[in-house]
């Protein structure tokens, strides 16, 4: 099978979706890549890309108990599958090995 | 709490766009996030919940079925193509009429936009006024002005921007060396290229007209005598006696044909001025002269007019009697208006392009009403499968949209048709209209913004009642019934569009044939008041002097048959002189004709009491008046008999007197639209009252060489004059031209039309037999003959004409009365038309419904009763 490609974006959600573990849904996810990155994400896109990783089975979701907060709504959390972890991983490998490559250079 | 609700409806938005399976994820995290937010400031946490709706609106998160995606199974693109395809016939049927329609609306769309374009092309034309005279000293109401109230206005009335008269000096030789033309020279006031938009391609607007012994000529008129040369500053010789010799200061673009001002050729009106400064005190003289003034933006019109007053209380107070009033009429409305007298241009009628319109409407509505009655018979047949499509599931609207995107397949393939045919007409179309379209402007946004109307109005128009009315009935009925057929609401639509059609075959039957009677009237009439053979030529004063050399030279010519002259011939040039009863009674305005003795004759106009002039008594030379019959009338005699022997007067200051000897019977001058003007006829009452032309009756089949033989007698004469012959009966039907072509026009367009209402009566008869023929089968087993079937088929038709002919022969009746109305003389009708137009359409009828009926009613009845 072909090799699963994910974009920077979809990385990091997928990142914040296994930092997370259990707690990970929609509002969580964005207040954490917010407060890493320091800058503003809509959580539309969030939304969107969570849907993504589903589809490439990266992540399976699952759906909370209704509570009297969010307007009755449920919440979606998403766990990583071990496909996800295992891209992560390799994704992981390879920039450390590239990394290490860098010549040491000085730019002091 | 109740503050912190998130606003309600982008909320209500989002539920309404968003799946159902997302819903609970994209809507909790949204109210989550938004009362976490609102904790800090409400305002922007409501604006933050908003733009987050909106950026959820994704392709992704859309509801199935409402919106996009779903749409090219709901149109069903191949279907409707199948369908289109498997009823070959009807889909020909409709495509035909419906093109033919879409034709002939676009056509009078075109025809329409063009006509009401006249004069639209200056840039300022609604600040720009005509002034005329709404009374001049009794004598009615005129389109000419006297010669100082422009610059009269120009001067005192400071709201006046621009001012220019428009002057007609006549057709005059215009020669460059060798190269020498009679041309129609105007002239215009140093305002008039730059209050009116005529383009300039060479000198100045502001100064080409201002200096005396200017002229500005047309780029056709630069190219005829100056070939390639740069024509600026060269000299035209204009005229004979040199006064009118001219330096060309500009050229133009030719005038466009939809402007009310025509013109080759422009002289300064200093011109004039510089050579008779009389002109400036002729303020109680009506010459040719028509006055224009552009006033600033946001005058005061009306308030500008009841102003004008004052000219008359400054400068002609002297005035005797009668009234002097003068008028404003807005430039752009003069052409469209009721004439006054002595009107610059033919008057473009409002009512035969509204004529045109209905024809057009009815012509598109016809093909419409096809168009609905087709598809809904063939839609009946369509009922099963719509039964079925509910039944799987399919919504009402999503048929109804099924159906209209088929009707707008059906109705944009049909328009796609009459362009082509468009074009492949456009020769036939511009020879009947006189006009200059080309395909090109095909593409104009005027007409594609009709075809756009045109698409949209026949799919909605067409497609929405039978696509509403097939997917009305629920599933069951549909899939069980056939009534639908015999439902009466669907009856009585059928029965309305059968009076329509029927309605509007006779109405355009009664018109065609009155439009066509009256011009083969006005056509016989052309030929009765001009008799073949009879040459008109311009002459001079100086040629006019020696007319009688002139004459015993040419009666020589075996193909001559005889010389005569006139001071004006009608439709070229007339003169309006005052005639009286004694010299202080109220003036006639008559029309003068200074003539030689044989001119009654040449001209055919008959004598109908009386004798004609004789040169041979002294008593005609000096006191012989001949009057045509109007002018008898209007002069308070009650028959030509009683005007006999009658003294008149005749002239303005130096009077004439003279007895009436003859009445010439009444004949047209221009057009059939004017009423007949007074006329007399004389010898030259005043020594400088001479001919203007020379009327010459020739034997047609030699016309060439005598006016080459006039030529050569007139050389000897005068070596700068230029023969300009014309054919009598031609010219005078130039003016008819407008009224024979649109009676052309009218017959095509209702022929057409009554083609198409057949088309649909065969469309409606078929389907209507159809129906019923399994009934004809049951009655045919049980007995019953051919022509009682027949009867019994054809009643309920005949019933129907009968309704329609109750509409449309008052509505025929009126209309055309009111066209004939427009014409001065013209033709009463009688009842022969409608008589015509009702056995015509009336046997249209029962040939197509015993075709259909005689064809059901001989067929085996086994043949319907099997099927299915």
């Amino acid at each position: 099978m072909k090799e699963q490609s994910i974009g920077e974006f979809e990385e990091l959600v997928l990142l914040m979706v296994a930092a997370l573990h259990d707690e990970a849904y929609g509002v969580t996810i964005l207040e954490n890549l917010e407060e890493k990155q320091n800058k503003k994400v809509n959580i539309s896109a969030i939304h969107v890309t969570l849907k993504r990783l589903e589809d490439k089975g990266l992540v399976i979701s699952r759906y909370g108990g209704i509570t009297s907060d969010r307007g009755g709504r449920r919440k979606k959390f998403y766990v990583i599958t071990a496909l996800g972890k295992k891209l992560l991983d390799n994704q992981y490998a390879l920039r450390t090995s590239l990394y290490q490559q860098i010549p040491k250079i000085s730019f002091g | 709490m109740s503050s912190k609700q998130p606003p309600k409806y982008p909320l209500r938005f989002l539920r309404w766009f968003c799946r159902e399976d997302y819903l609970d994820e994209i809507e909790g995290d949204l109210i989550e996030l938004f009362e976490k937010r609102a904790e800090k400031s409400l305002i922007k946490a409501r604006r933050r919940f908003v733009w987050d709706v909106m950026k959820s609106l994704r392709l992704r998160n859309l509801k199935k079925g409402v919106i996009m995606p779903n749409l090219f199974y709901t149109l069903s693109f191949r279907q409707s193509l199948r369908h289109i395809a498997r009823e070959r016939g009807y889909s020909l049927l409709n495509f035909t009429s419906l093109a033919i329609g879409a034709l002939f609306f676009i056509l009078f769309a075109w025809y329409a936009v063009e006509e009401s374009s006249f004069d639209s092309f200056h840039s300022n034309r609604t600040n720009i006024y005509r002034l005329a005279f709404g009374e001049y000293l009794d004598l009615g109401p005129y389109a000419t002005t006297s010669y100082p109230i422009g610059p009269a206005v120009r001067k005192d009335f400071p709201e006046v921007q621009f001012m220019s008269r428009f002057g007609n000096s006549g057709r005059l030789t215009v020669r460059n060396g060798d190269v020498a033309f009679f041309e129609t020279v105007n002239s215009a006031d140093a305002d008039f290229f730059e209050m009116f938009d005529f383009e300039l391609l060479q000198g100045n607007p502001e100064t080409v007209l201002e200096a005396p012994n200017s002229v500005v000529i047309s780029e056709t008129l630069a190219r005829k005598y100056f070939k390639d040369e740069d024509p600026l500053g060269k000299k035209l010789t204009i005229g004979s006696s040199g006064n009118y010799d001219s330096q060309v200061t500009g050229v133009f673009r030719d005038v466009p044909s939809n402007s009310q001002l025509q013109f080759d050729m422009v002289m300064s009106y200093s011109t004039l001025e510089k050579l008779y400064s009389w002109l400036s005190d002729l303020w109680q003289q009506m010459p040719g002269n028509y006055t224009y003034v552009a006033l600033y933006p946001g005058t005061d019109v009306p308030g500008f007019e009841a102003k004008l007053d004052m000219i008359k209380q400054s400068y002609v107070s002297d005035i005797e009697r009668g009234e002097y009033e003068l008028i404003v009429t807005p430039f752009a409305d003069v052409h469209f208006q009721e004439g006054l007298n002595r009107e610059l241009d033919t008057k473009g009628s409002r009512s035969s392009l509204l004529m045109f319109g209905v024809i057009a409407l009815t012509v598109l509505l016809v093909s419409v009403f096809n168009f609905v009655n087709l598809t809904s018979s063939r839609y009946l047949v369509r009922l099963r499968e719509m039964g079925i499509r509910k039944v799987m599931g399919a919504s009402r609207s999503g048929l109804v949209l099924q159906l209209l995107f088929q009707a707008f397949l059906v109705v944009a393939f049909s328009l796609i048709i009459a362009c082509v045919l468009l074009v492949l007409f456009l020769p036939l179309f511009n020879d009947l209209t006189g006009k200059d379209f080309t395909p090109e402007s095909l593409l104009q946004k005027e007409t594609l913004v009709t075809a756009v109307v045109l698409l949209i109005v026949c799919t909605l128009g067409a497609g929405i009642v039978p696509a509403l009315g097939i997917t009305a009935m629920t599933p069951v009925q549909s899939l069980k019934s056939n009534k639908v057929v015999e439902a009466g609401r669907w009856k009585a639509g059928k029965s309305l569009m059968l009076i329509f059609q029927y309605a509007v075959s006779v109405l355009l039957l009664v018109g065609s044939i009155i439009i066509f009677r009256q011009l083969q009237f006005v056509e016989s009439s052309i030929e009765g008041s001009s008799k073949t053979g009879t040459l008109v030529i311009p002459v001079n004063s100086g040629l006019a002097e020696k007319f009688d050399l002139l004459k015993s030279e040419l009666v020589g010519h075996p193909s001559v048959l005889d010389v005569g002259a006139s001071s004006h011939v009608p439709g070229f040039y007339g003169d309006s002189w005052p005639v009286r009863l004694s010299p202080g009674s109220d003036p006639l305005q008559t029309e003068n004709f200074v003539i030689t003795g044989n001119y009654l004759d040449l001209m055919s106009y008959q004598i109908v009491a009386g004798r004609q002039l004789n040169e041979s008594l002294a008593s005609d030379k000096q006191a012989g008046f001949i009057v045509n019959e109007t002018c008898a009338r209007m002069l308070g005699f009650n028959s030509p008999e009683n005007a006999l022997g009658q003294t008149i007067f005749f002239g303005s200051d130096e009077l004439k007197e003279g007895k009436i000897i003859g009445i010439a019977k009444d004949f047209h001058f221009e057009s059939f639209k004017e009423k007949i003007a007074p006329a007399l006829f004389q010898f030259s009452p005043y020594d400088w009252m001479g001919y203007n032309f020379l009327v010459v009756q020739v034997k047609t089949s030699d016309a060439l060489e005598v006016i080459s033989a006039i030529e050569e007698e007139v050389g000897k004469l005068d070596q700068q004059w230029v023969v300009d012959a014309e054919f009598f009966d031609e010219h005078f039907k130039k003016f008819h031209l407008e009224e024979i072509r649109q009676g052309k026009l009218s017959t095509v367009f209702a022929v057409v039309a009554i083609i198409l209402s057949c088309l649909g009566q065969l469309g409606l008869l078929v389907n209507g037999t159809l129906s019923r023929r399994k009934e004809i089968a049951i009655r045919k087993v049980l007995g019953a003959r051919v022509n009682q079937l027949w009867y019994l088929m054809t009643e309920g038709y005949v019933r129907l004409f009968v309704v329609a002919l109750i509409f449309a022969l008052p509505l025929a009746w009126y209309l055309s009365m009111k066209w004939l109305d427009s014409f001065a003389y013209h033709i009463s009708p009688g009842p022969w038309p409608f008589l015509v137009a009702v056995l015509v359409s009336g046997l249209i009828l029962m040939t197509i419904v015993s075709a259909v009926t005689i064809r059901s009613a001989t067929a085996n009845p086994v043949n319907s009763l099997m099927d299915e």
